[in-house]
């Protein structure tokens, strides 16, 4: 590449664009595309992924040899703020065998929302798991709907043995207030880590995700 | 931006395998895969075909959709074509010098405080 693209060349305070990336995570059919259509536009966007990566025993090859690569779809929504203020929203792949997605999906990003169904807590435990990781801020948006148990959002917070930093909100993923209220409180979130008045949320794993992570 | 149609129909399926339309490339030149919301723009005007040896039609309409500045992800959504395949048209395109990074994504590690505080304006005006 004959220049390497910096990081100056687009000046701020000119038309240039500042995105924002978030992403929506949690398991399969949790709402994350109900959430992300409630508040912004939603596109889908398609990738093309070689099948030795995602379809090891799941995509049935026999008589379409030819097959290399397979259709992954996701869904985003931008929400522009002003001229040059954009939020992304980026839904994760819900199925365990796009897993591989999540670091481009997750380069940059400026936090998380984990989209919980309490029926199915367990789901969680991937998402939550992979930012702790990373060291991506994210918050906990347990889906209230009809005929979903209520629980006290504390004993979630035990079930998913949360840090008591992580901010942990109730939720309807159908209704924008609710929906616009799950980021402002992930954009605090982040401002508060970012400002030092608390300290990062994740900078600590426990000794046994440490020591499994080595990193 | 509907003529994509041609290529991609979510019903019958897809006429032209995706990375046909990079010549099988699966990789962008110059090893620089764009982030999805990396801001890029037109360098100039897409150049009429004769002009542009080299340029398939997919590039000649994405340098099309640059002309204002867009995120990767987008161009992709609008082209209804697979990110990777845009990756790599992009990369052609950059290269090229049709197309220009103008700003990579904010970046967390970035974002100043200010910057975060009118986010959070943005969100509590929605």
């Amino acid at each position: 590449m004959g220049s390497a693209p910096s990081d100056a060349r687009g000046t701020p305070g000119d038309s240039s664009l500042t995105p924002f990336k978030i992403l929506v995570a949690g398991g399969f059919g949790v709402g994350k595309t109900t959430l992300v259509g409630s508040i912004s536009e939603i596109r889908p966007l398609r990738t093309e992924e070689t099948l030795t990566q995602v379809g090891v025993g799941v995509d049935d090859l026999s008589g379409v040899g030819g097959k290399t690569t397979t259709t992954v779809a996701m869904d985003f929504g931008r929400i522009t703020m002003g001229k040059r203020l954009a939020l992304y929203l980026f839904g994760t792949p819900g199925q365990d065998r796009f897993w591989f997605m999540w670091d481009d999906l997750a380069y940059g990003a400026l936090g998380a929302v984990i989209l919980a169904d309490t029926r199915r807590l367990v789901d969680c435990f991937p998402s939550v798991d992979y930012f702790e990781r990373r060291g991506l801020p994210f918050v906990v948006a347990v889906n209230v709907f009809d005929g979903s148990p209520h629980y006290d959002p504390e004993d979630v917070r035990i079930a998913l043995d949360l840090d008591s930093q992580v901010p942990m909100v109730l939720c309807d993923a159908r209704v924008r207030s609710s929906v616009k209220q799950v980021l402002i409180t992930l954009v605090e979130h982040v401002l508060i880590g970012e400002t030092g008045d608390v300290g990062p949320a994740h900078a600590e794993l426990s000794p046994a995700e440490a020591g499994a992570e080595g990193s | 931006m509907a003529e994509y149609d041609r290529w991609v129909d979510r019903e019958a399926g897809r006429v032209v395998r995706p990375y046909a339309l990079t010549g099988g490339r699966t990789d962008p030149v110059g090893g620089t895969v764009l982030d999805l919301i990396s801001v890029i723009v037109a360098t100039g005007p897409a150049p009429s075909a004769p002009k542009s040896r080299g340029l398939g039609p997919e590039h000649r309409k994405l340098i099309g959709l640059c002309q204002a500045p867009m995120t990767v992800a987008d161009v992709a959504a609008d082209m209804a074509l697979p990110l990777g395949v845009v990756r790599v048209l992009l990369a052609d395109l950059v290269q090229q010098k049709y197309i220009a990074v103008q700003a990579r994504q904010a970046m967390r590690a970035q974002a100043s405080p200010d910057l975060l505080r009118e986010v959070l304006d943005g969100l509590r005006s929605l």
